[in-house]
């Protein structure tokens, strides 16, 4: 009976909400970083190499986006480790104390928008790509491409959902193999692309759409990378809570997530500034035929459904904070609804969305540059590192997170005045920006400011709420 | 009182995790040293080098 219900327990946790126990972290230190390689390297750097390199060149593009890529993570880091690890909790339990015991459906919206679109990008490209590899092959004519490349993504969404059915441990046990073939692979494409091209081409590649004013390129192309790897918020919490200790979760994270998001985005960078293209496909099929654009292929689809899978399981673990979903529906059938979604759009509508969801992945990123400084603020200064594990957990006005109406109103104004701080300095859309982005960049004063924004309004409003005279 | 019941189970997870014994183990003085080594300061000098290239 006792062997059943740690069972029941143990399954709770590792594919709930339920804090995780050390003896259940099933992980290590190499286990996440294989997890970590797997979801950190993914073909959407391509794209994020291709924007930096509107403003700027090979030299010091790659300057800035190794550094912006350390910098973005630094901050993931230091807002979702210590606490996921001590507790063992996921992303959105984490969020509690900041946002309340409803407002973290905030959290929740936030994680699953943007892992659902993350998902989308990635399954869509790897549709793409096989349409492409298809027609360069000569298997289809042009008007099979877009049946090649919506079957591309449904195989890929199928093969997600089946490797997630095992949960954590097969996720950790494939990713040992994908982490070490995407590595190869992308070193191997990175080597093709500077062997092929020549370093004197890509050293010269000028800029597609500089500004004309070098320090806001430069700091355009630092916000890119620091707002791009703050993008990892959301898968954070889900993955690290299973090792035992934040040093086995932090340098992982550090080198594994942030850093390669930067190192990868290097091949989209200069095949840009080379071709015009981001996406190395096109050049990897001219230079070798159809064969180098099957193994460019495969990386994408080893890469994307890695980081997919680890998208999908963090979103299916967020999902059973709602109540609909905590009893009565099983893990198969979560994971099936977070991916559904995402075969409907790649399969339906898949230029609709590459056409029409830049604005709302822009805004949506903005997001999270004040929920990291909500977070450091309130774990580091405000709570001392301890947090109140049981009110984590009650949803009623017994806990010392319900705030007002279950809602922490500290939280919402540092949101907004991040929010708004950001948008002032660069609006993520039209990238118009105002004093003094050219010398702060815009996702780390939003974050410093929502910090100390949260910290006043906490001082203010919530003096006998929030567990934080404890 | 809490009028809210919480499963058994979770109840007593929660008892503890609320014991250092059954936490993850913290970061160090020294971890989050290096963190701002490689998170800040690595970054500045990166960002300074690649200006005066």
């Amino acid at each position: 009976m006792s062997t059943t219900m740690d069972s029941r327990a143990t399954h709770e946790a590792i594919e709930g909400t339920w804090p995780v126990l050390p003896k259940e972290r099933i992980w290590g230190a190499w286990g996440l970083t294989a997890v970590a390689i797997s979801a950190g390297v993914a073909a959407w750097s391509y794209m994020i190499g291709g924007y930096v390199a509107y403003y700027l060149d090979a030299v010091m593009g790659t300057y800035a986006m190794i550094a912006g890529s350390l910098v973005g993570m630094f901050f993931v880091v230091l807002a979702t480790i210590p606490c996921s690890v001590r507790y063992g909790v996921d992303t959105i339990t984490a969020s509690i104390p900041q946002f309340g015991v409803r407002g973290s459906y905030f959290s929740i919206f936030l994680q699953y928008a943007s892992i659902l679109g993350w998902n989308c990008l990635l399954l869509i490209l790897l549709g793409r790509a096989t349409g492409r590899i298809a027609l360069a092959a000569g298997w289809v004519g042009e008007s099979g491409v877009s049946t090649v490349s919506a079957l591309g993504s449904l195989a890929a969404i199928t093969v997600s959902w089946l490797l997630l059915r095992k949960g954590a441990e097969s996720i950790r046990n494939y990713s040992y193999f994908i982490s070490i073939i995407v590595t190869s692979l992308a070193l191997w494409i990175l080597y093709k692309l500077i062997t092929g091209f020549g370093t004197e081409a890509i050293l010269s590649g000028k800029p597609l759409a500089s500004s004309g004013d070098r320090l806001w390129d430069y700091t355009a192309g630092l916000e890119i990378l620091v707002a791009s790897v703050l993008s990892w918020w959301p898968y954070m919490g889900g993955i690290v809570r299973m090792v035992p200790s934040a040093r086995q979760a932090a340098w992982p994270a550090m080198l594994c997530m942030g850093l390669p998001t930067g190192v990868i985005s290097l091949i989209g960078l200069y095949s840009a500034l080379v071709t015009g293209d981001s996406d190395p496909t096109a050049w990897l099929i001219q230079f070798g035929g159809v064969y180098l654009g099957i193994g460019a292929l495969v990386f994408l689809a080893m890469a994307n459904i890695g980081t997919a899978v680890v998208g999908a399981y963090v979103a299916s673990i967020g999902l059973k904070q709602i109540p609909v979903f905590q009893k009565g529906v099983s893990w198969n059938w979560i994971t099936f609804i977070v991916l559904l979604p995402v075969a409907v759009i790649a399969v339906l509508i898949p230029n609709f969305f590459f056409d029409n969801t830049g604005s709302f992945f822009a805004f949506l990123g903005v997001f999270f540059a004040p929920v990291c400084g909500i977070q450091i603020v309130d774990y580091f200064l405000l709570r001392k590192q301890q947090v109140n594990s049981l009110g984590l957990y009650q949803t009623d006005t017994d806990s010392p997170y319900y705030f007002f109406g279950g809602i922490n109103p500290a939280g919402v104004l540092g949101v907004l005045a991040g929010f708004f701080s950001y948008v002032y300095l660069l609006n993520p859309v039209s990238y118009v920006s105002h004093a003094p982005f050219k010398y702060t960049s815009a996702s780390i004063p939003a974050l410093v400011i929502s910090a100390l924004v949260y910290y006043g309004a906490t001082k203010i409003l919530c003096r006998n709420m929030g567990d934080y005279n404890n | 009182m809490t009028t809210e019941k919480l499963d058994p189970d979770l109840a007593r997870r929660l008892k503890l995790v609320d014991n250092p014994d059954y936490e993850g183990e913290p970061l160090t003085k020294k971890d989050y040293t290096l963190l701002v080594l490689a998170g800040i300061i690595l970054p500045l000098l990166l960002m300074v080098w690649g200006w005066q290239i």
